[in-house]
């Protein structure tokens, strides 16, 4: 078939991947941008079958890929939200029973019956979530999504985490917050050009991605030398050392 | 290596999942009929306003001008339930050829039955046509023909012949349309064209014989003639139902056949 003829060469946005994801477990994914953590997110969740490999799921899961899938602009959040749970396979009776704790989660209060168009995107995310958590998932993926709602939003979807982490669901969650996920998550993977680099305790995987990070460039080695410096942490020759190539002054 | 995706599934769970498809589909076509329509008072002027005027226009232009009525009797009648028809096919397929491609967030980050988007935009067109099909009705029977006992069968017949005939076509289109995005312009311009090609104006026996072959080509034309025939004549099993059984059959079949090979390629092509 001519259409799907990729030119030039093949991009391998994902290889070498195996990874178990045990049941009630929070996986933390982290990554530069365009190091894979999305693409395997959809094949995890079955959107994007792998080119080569095996992907097996036990369990009903909610994607929430990114925030407002599905929404049209011109609905109401309540005709929205109610879309939205179908297509995240609940039925309709179980949809209409849930709106009233769906809406209540969300708190757009009155704003729930206007279109969605005058929203704020703090308040497109939180209508999301509150369908998302309301599913009630055995699998819940979550791609970037926590970073917009206000500060108690964001409380209220943690003590949620907590609650699910306790009926043993498995959380996937992708976040540039690496707090949060030193907080909640139970194994952090860390992901560079499509690969896992770095599997394990939330912690070290992320002290390990920092400090790489930190040390990546010349020019971030000098932003970080200057910090330790202001704040009187450098010690002279622990700095020669650590820092390969030599950064001048 | 194989790529495979499995995941447990069992008998109850596909009933389930037949149910909530159906509910799915029809929660989001209940939702473009309000979004459509909210906030315009006379939003059910709307739905009428477009075959209503065309047919005015065309009646004075053809009709009076050109002088079409002395070869066609009831003129009128001939131009609006050719009309009624022609809207819900191109309105259904100009709406699904685009659906995958205008959703491609959705077609990213949840799993669903794809097929359902085609199937609400022409859900959509369908239940337009439903309720101003009294309308047609109504100009009918004003225009002196008298109800036939056959309108019962007929009616619901090609409703559902033209009704399959779109599923087909427009989930043909939809996936087509995923990979070769030229088609959206193009479904445009050929619209245009069986407008004209549809003999909606004026009757096939018109056609001079060496156009009659391309017109034979056209996938509207049987349905459209089999709608007048119905109206005007009352006559429903005649020679104009089979070619559009045929066409529907084949669009359907091809449609549904291309869109089962393709719709694992969707999220990384929309």
């Amino acid at each position: 078939m001519i259409w799907t003829q990729r030119k030039g060469e093949a991009f391998w946005a994902l290889s070498d991947i195996s990874l178990d994801v045990t049941r009630g477990e929070i996986l933390g994914v982290i990554g530069a941008n365009g190091s894979g953590k999305s693409t395997l997110l959809r094949t995890m969740v079955g959107l994007s079958p792998p080119t080569e490999g095996t992907v097996s799921v036990n369990g009903r899961y909610a994607a929430l890929l990114e925030l407002g899938a599905g929404f049209h602009p011109d609905g109401t959040g309540r005709d929205n939200a109610f879309v939205n749970a179908l297509f995240m396979g609940l039925s309709k009776q179980r949809a209409r029973e849930l709106m009233p704790e769906i809406l209540e989660f969300s708190g757009l209060g009155k704003f729930a019956d206007q279109p969605m168009r005058t929203y704020s995107s703090g308040m497109y995310v939180r209508l999301g979530f509150a369908v998302a958590v309301h599913v009630q998932p055995e699998i819940l993926v979550i791609d970037e999504i926590l970073a917009v709602g206000d500060a108690d939003f964001q409380q209220k979807c943690f003590d949620h985490f907590a609650e699910l982490k306790q009926q043993s669901a498995t959380i996937i969650l992708v976040t540039h917050s690496m707090s949060t996920l030193r907080e909640f998550a139970d194994r952090v993977i860390h992901m560079e050009h499509g690969r896992v680099v770095n599997d394990g305790d939330p912690d070290a995987v992320i002290d390990k991605y920092m400090m790489n990070r930190l040390t990546a460039s010349p020019a971030a080695r000098k932003v970080f030398r200057r910090s330790l410096e202001a704040q009187g942490l450098l010690p002279e020759e622990a700095v020669e050392e650590s820092t390969p190539g030599g950064v001048e002054r | 290596m194989a790529a495979t995706v499995t995941r447990t599934s069992s008998a109850p769970d596909l009933l389930r999942s037949l149910s909530t498809t159906w509910d799915l589909l029809l929660a989001i076509t209940l939702r473009d009929i309000r979004v459509r329509y909210q906030g315009t008072f006379l939003s059910f002027i709307w739905w009428i306003a477009r075959p209503l005027t065309l047919g005015t226009v065309l009646y004075i232009a053809l009709g009076r001008v050109l002088d079409l009525r002395a070869d066609v009797p009831n003129y009128s009648i001939f131009l609006l339930s050719a009309l009624f028809p022609w809207f819900w096919f191109s309105g259904s397929v100009s709406q699904a050829t685009g659906i995958f491609v205008g959703n491609s967030g959705l077609l990213k980050k949840v799993r669903f039955p794809k097929l359902i988007l085609p199937l609400s935009a022409v859900l959509f067109n369908t239940s337009q046509f439903l309720l101003t099909l009294p309308i047609l009705i109504g100009f009918v029977l004003v225009a002196g023909i008298d109800p036939e006992l056959m309108w019962l069968a007929g009616i619901p017949a090609l409703m559902a012949l033209q009704l399959l005939l779109l599923i087909g076509l427009g989930t043909l289109l939809a996936t087509l349309n995923v990979f070769f995005r030229d088609l959206g312009p193009m479904v445009d311009v050929a619209l245009l064209l069986l407008f004209y090609l549809s003999a909606i104006i004026f009757p096939l026996d018109l056609v001079p014989d060496e156009f009659r072959p391309i017109m034979a080509l056209n996938p509207v034309a049987p349905l459209i003639d089999a709608w007048r025939n119905l109206f005007l004549y009352g006559e429903f099993l005649d020679g104009a139902i089979w070619p559009a059984l045929a066409i529907t059959a084949a669009s359907l079949a091809l449609g549904l056949f291309l869109f089962n090979k393709l719709e694992g390629n969707f999220a990384d092509a929309v």
